[in-house]
This record gives C-alpha cells, sequence and structure tokens, in this order.
C-alpha cells in the first residue's frame, strides 16, 4: 500500500491527473488498515486537485468496512469503472 | 413369586394386568387430550409403548430401553408438531403411573417394585419433555428460516433503481441478510439507487436506525446512493424523540416520493403521455407541451 501511495503521488505530480480511480474488484479481503489508506490516497489525491474514485467494491468488503466503522470520507465510490469515469467526467465539465 | 429380582416381579405383574392397566391409562390419556385424539389412536400407541415399557422393567434384553427412549421422542415430536401442550405430552407417560398404581394400591407387598416402576416413569417423562421442546425448537428454527427466506425480497422499481421493502421486526440477523441482498443486488443489476422502504416495520429504536444507517453506508461504499421511504408518523416521533440523526441521507414519507427522488437523482423524468395531453387540450386545458412526449421517462 505504501508503494501504491508513492507511485501515486509521483504519478499525479509528473501527469497533472485530476481524477484517480481504484479498482478494488479483486480484493476481497480488507481490515482497517487498508481502508484507512485508501482515505489516505484520497486525502493526497485532493493536494493535487484530483479526485479519488473507488469502484468495484464487493459487498463483502462493503460490510466489513461498515462493520469497521469506516465510511470512507473524501473518497467517492461507484459501482464499476464506468460509473467511476462519469463521475470524474461530470465533475471536470462542471 | 420371585423375590431375587423385583423387575421381574414388577413385569410379571405388569404382563398379567395388560388389558387393565392399558385400559386404564388410554382412559386417563384420552381424558387429559380432550378428544384432540380418537381412543383407539392412543391405545394403539400405547400399547407399543407399553409392550417396550414392560420390556424395560423386565430388564430381559439391552435394546429394549433404548427402543423406548426412540418410541417416546417419536411420539413426542409428533404431540409437538400437532400442536399438543407441554402437559399433554407428559401427561401421556406420568398418567402410566396413575393407572398401574390403582391396581398395586391393593398389593401391599408391591411397593419396592411400585417404587423403582416409578422413577422409570418419571425418567420416561421427562425424556418425553426434553424430545417435546428439541421439536419444538426445530419447528421454530425452520419457521425463522422460512421468515427470512420470504421477508427480504429485492425488487427493480427502475432501470438502476432497486428497492427493499422490509416488513416485520428487524434484528441483527435480517439486517445482514437484507444488507447483504441489497448489496448483492445492486453489484449484479449495476444499480445506483436503492430505496429501503420500512411502512412494514413496526417499531424502529436506536437499535433498528444503526442496522439501517449501517445498510446505507455500505451502499455508499459501492457507490449507491439509498433513500429510507415509508417513515410513519408513530416512527417519525419515535426517532425524534430518540435522538437519532439521519445526518445526510435522504428519507421520504412514501415510497413514490422516494422513487421521484431516484428518477431525478438518475437524471429521469416522467412525463404525461401524449394521448393524454391532447385530450386535455380537447377539453380546453393548457396543453403544456407540443413536444414528441410519450409515456416513458427521458433523460
Amino acid at each position: 500500500m505504501i508503494r501504491l501511495q508513492e507511485d501515486l503521488a509521483d504519478e499525479l505530480a509528473a501527469t497533472g491527473a485530476h481524477g484517480v480511480i481504484i479498482d478494488i474488484t479483486g480484493v476481497e479481503i480488507v481490515d482497517s488498515y487498508i481502508g484507512r489508506m485508501l482515505s489516505t490516497i484520497g486525502s493526497i489525491s485532493r493536494l493535487f486537485d484530483a479526485e479519488t474514485v473507488i469502484v468495484g467494491m464487493r459487498p463483502a468488503v462493503a460490510i466489513t468496512l461498515t462493520e469497521l466503522g469506516l465510511s470512507l470520507s473524501g473518497v467517492r465510490t461507484a459501482l464499476n469503472a464506468e460509473k467511476g469515469l462519469e463521475i470524474l467526467n461530470g465533475k471536470s465539465r462542471a | 413369586m420371585d423375590g431375587s429380582a423385583p423387575g421381574t416381579r414388577m413385569a410379571d405383574y405388569l404382563r398379567e394386568h395388560q388389558d387393565k392397566v392399558i385400559g386404564r391409562w388410554t382412559e386417563l390419556v384420552v381424558a387429559g387430550v380432550r378428544g384432540r385424539i380418537t381412543a383407539d389412536e392412543v391405545r394403539r400407541e400405547l400399547t407399543d409403548l407399553f409392550s417396550l415399557v414392560v420390556r424395560v422393567v423386565s430388564q430381559a434384553d439391552d435394546h429394549a430401553a433404548g427402543e423406548l427412549r426412540a418410541a417416546l421422542d417419536e411420539l413426542s415430536r409428533g404431540r409437538a408438531r400437532d400442536g399438543f401442550t407441554p402437559r399433554e405430552t407428559a401427561l401421556g407417560v406420568f398418567t402410566l403411573k396413575e393407572a398401574v398404581y390403582e391396581l398395586v394400591a391393593d398389593a401391599a407387598d408391591m411397593v419396592p417394585e411400585f417404587l423403582a416402576f416409578s422413577q422409570l416413569v418419571d425418567d420416561l417423562g421427562l425424556r418425553t419433555f426434553e424430545a417435546y421442546s428439541a421439536a419444538r425448537e426445530e419447528i421454530i428454527a425452520d419457521q425463522a428460516t422460512a421468515m427470512l427466506e420470504l421477508s427480504t425480497p429485492v425488487v427493480r422499481l427502475w432501470d438502476g433503481i432497486i428497492a427493499v421493502p422490509l416488513i416485520g421486526t428487524l434484528d441483527s440477523a435480517r439486517t445482514q441478510l437484507v444488507m447483504e441482498k441489497l448489496l448483492d443486488e445492486l453489484v449484479a443489476t449495476g444499480a445506483g439507487h436503492a430505496v429501503i422502504d420500512i411502512t412494514g416495520v413496526p417499531t424502529v429504536d436506536t437499535e433498528v436506525a444503526q442496522h439501517l444507517l449501517k445498510t446505507v453506508s455500505a451502499a455508499r461504499l459501492l457507490g449507491a446512493e439509498c433513500t429510507i421511504s415509508g417513515i410513519r408518523p408513530q416512527v417519525a416521533q419515535t426517532i425524534v424523540s430518540l435522538g437519532i440523526e439521519f445526518g445526510d441521507i435522504a428519507t421520504k414519507a412514501n415510497l413514490a416520493d422516494a422513487l421521484a427522488l431516484a428518477l431525478r437523482q438518475a437524471g429521469l423524468k416522467v412525463v404525461p403521455a401524449l394521448w393524454s395531453k391532447c385530450r386535455s387540450s380537447r377539453s380546453g386545458r393548457r396543453c403544456s407541451s407540443p413536444s414528441r412526449s410519450t409515456c416513458r421517462t427521458r433523460p
């Protein structure tokens, strides 16, 4: 996760991207650490004026995060990458 | 008579008076169940039981005790499923004591044997009760499962809008199931909006509210927006007096309003069909739009 965070920050700085989509379809198990890291990534991206959208969360993962009391504030969520892009596009148009 | 084996003596005694004991026993049981099963049926059941009891008392073979227990379990389960009370079920065994005692009362030398026999019957009675309550619990568990399955439908209201009409009291187990089904359905259909309708939920306390909030925030994590609808006046009063905050979760009085909100959020609009407009313009009212509107939603 630390690697991801660093790579993402470098990439954002290099490209000046305005949106980040994190696809977690393949994530089956989460813990509070990962939940917090996702929020942190959102905060980092916001510093680069980029919005983060987490897509493809599995129901079990959502239930776990809720039970852990994490609502991923500051991060948008979408059902799939397509909808995530819609959110980002809507944002850039507005 | 053989004094060295009291069990054998009692067994002989019972065998000797079999018809009398079974007759009296049947009478007592039939009186206890108040005509819900016929005397013939009771007699048949009791005759089987009696022969097993005699075999146990005589201590002749080792399998008798197991067979008797199995037969009793079967009988008690049947009684439980047919809706007999525990008292009626247990009396079916305990009255054997009475039936035998009425015979033994005259013979003073049978007292020690009767005491042992009485203990056996007490054991059987307890066994009956255990089997009865186990059967009852099975029934309750079955019903609970059936109810859980029945009570959590997820329906599709519109393309991209699903609804969960909740009916009955919400507890943790049910909410968990509702949450899982709702989330699975959100992922399966790709719906962006979910309406949780609580019209059928009789009471909303802090626990239920907590469950609802959890469901909504889990749905949000998936990227779907949730609306809670069907809040009845009493429920609204309870929620406020308990100080429950639904925060930024949209709540609506009824399902129709929630659907309207979801349609609006999805960028859809319901417009009157063309024919109804023409009719309204014919009847002299203002025809609002000349467009090619049809009876469907459009972006």
